[in-house]
């Protein structure tokens, strides 16, 4: 659960500028360091700081950035289902609703190319494939697959 | 570094009465966050001051309107959703129009996948002939400075896919000048 100074520092500055949800949620998942972030942590990992967060009484400015970050890498977790997570618990994080409905929009659009995944590489089972995407998010090249 | 405490309910932020031209029943989300910004959050401010230093600086940061705000709310509050968005640039009958037709006074939308991440409205266009100046635009930028700045020089440019320019169009003689 460690999560660099700079990609903190990243978080914050994004925050700041954000004019929409969708700025915070499209600009920090262009972030390799929190690709790797999210790969390095299990979404229970996630989900459980962020209710540590959630529940502390007296938060720190950079809380609100680390917030961000837990819910965009659980973006990573496609078998992970956001809406476990009450939105009442996330109120303290402006436009948390709206940032849950882009990972729920994100994750079950993951969930469905993994499956085509599945289909295009006969030689994983689908126990593999969703062992594998729960640990490690695998960007998919759906174009290359439709014309093999 | 600041060590100040915070504890902030977001949802318990205010709103304002905001409509369309329409008037009752074109009702526009929008928020306020009516406090100071935290001493880290200033900090970030002044780094993304000395990053873009060729900008003008207008105003000190505020959380209470954001660029959206500023272009289609006169600065009172924050507009945040992409359809209320889209229906203002309907209901308020925005036109699209080119780049080599804009004038001072046009709105610019930024967006990326559909998302009108960054606004503006146009306050220096190039004069005829002149193929160096660029446009010049006044923006918000989040909970940032208000800021005059070319087209390009600004933080939501490096990720946009798309940026389109509006003009109001009167409803009832259109563009008779």
């Amino acid at each position: 659960m460690n999560a660099s100074t700079e990609l903190i520092e990243y978080v914050k500055r994004t925050v700041l500028l954000a004019n929409t949800p969708a700025f915070i949620f499209n600009t920090l998942r262009d972030v390799q360091d929190l690709l790797e972030f999210a790969n390095s942590n299990s979404s229970s990992d996630l989900k459980n700081k962020l209710s540590d967060l959630s529940q502390k009484t007296n938060r720190k400015p950079e809380d609100l950035a680390i917030a961000y970050l837990l819910l965009v890498a659980l973006s990573y977790k496609p078998n992970f289902n956001i809406r476990e997570i009450d939105l009442k618990d996330l109120q303290w994080i402006d436009w948390s609703s709206e940032i849950v409905s882009l990972i729920s929009m994100v994750n079950s659009s993951t969930v469905f190319t993994d499956s085509i995944e599945g289909f295009c590489q006969p030689e994983k089972s689908s126990q593999q494939i969703i062992a594998d995407s729960s640990v490690t998010y695998e960007v998919i090249n759906f174009n290359k697959h439709k014309r093999e | 570094m600041n060590t100040s405490i915070t504890n902030i309910n977001h949802n318990a932020h205010p709103s304002i009465t905001l409509q369309t031209r329409k008037g009752v029943g074109s009702e526009i989300s929008n928020n306020q966050i009516d406090e100071p910004l935290n001493l880290w959050d200033l900090h970030s401010a002044e780094e993304i001051k000395r990053q873009y230093n060729f900008a003008v600086y207008r105003t000190a940061p505020c959380g209470y309107y954001n660029c959206h705000g500023m272009t289609f709310a006169s600065r009172r509050t924050r507009i945040f959703d992409r359809d209320d968005l889209a229906r203002i640039i309907e209901e308020d009958n925005y036109h699209k129009i080119s780049e080599d037709t804009v004038l001072e006074g046009d709105v610019v939308i930024y967006y990326r996948n559909g998302d009108p991440q960054h606004s503006g409205i146009v306050v220096g266009v190039p004069k005829i002939n002149d193929s160096i100046t660029p446009i010049h635009i006044v923006s918000k930028w989040g909970h940032g400075h208000e800021v005059v700045h070319t087209l390009r020089d600004c933080p939501y440019n490096q990720n946009c896919d798309m940026i389109l320019f509006y003009r109001i169009r009167s409803v009832h003689h259109g563009d008779k000048l």
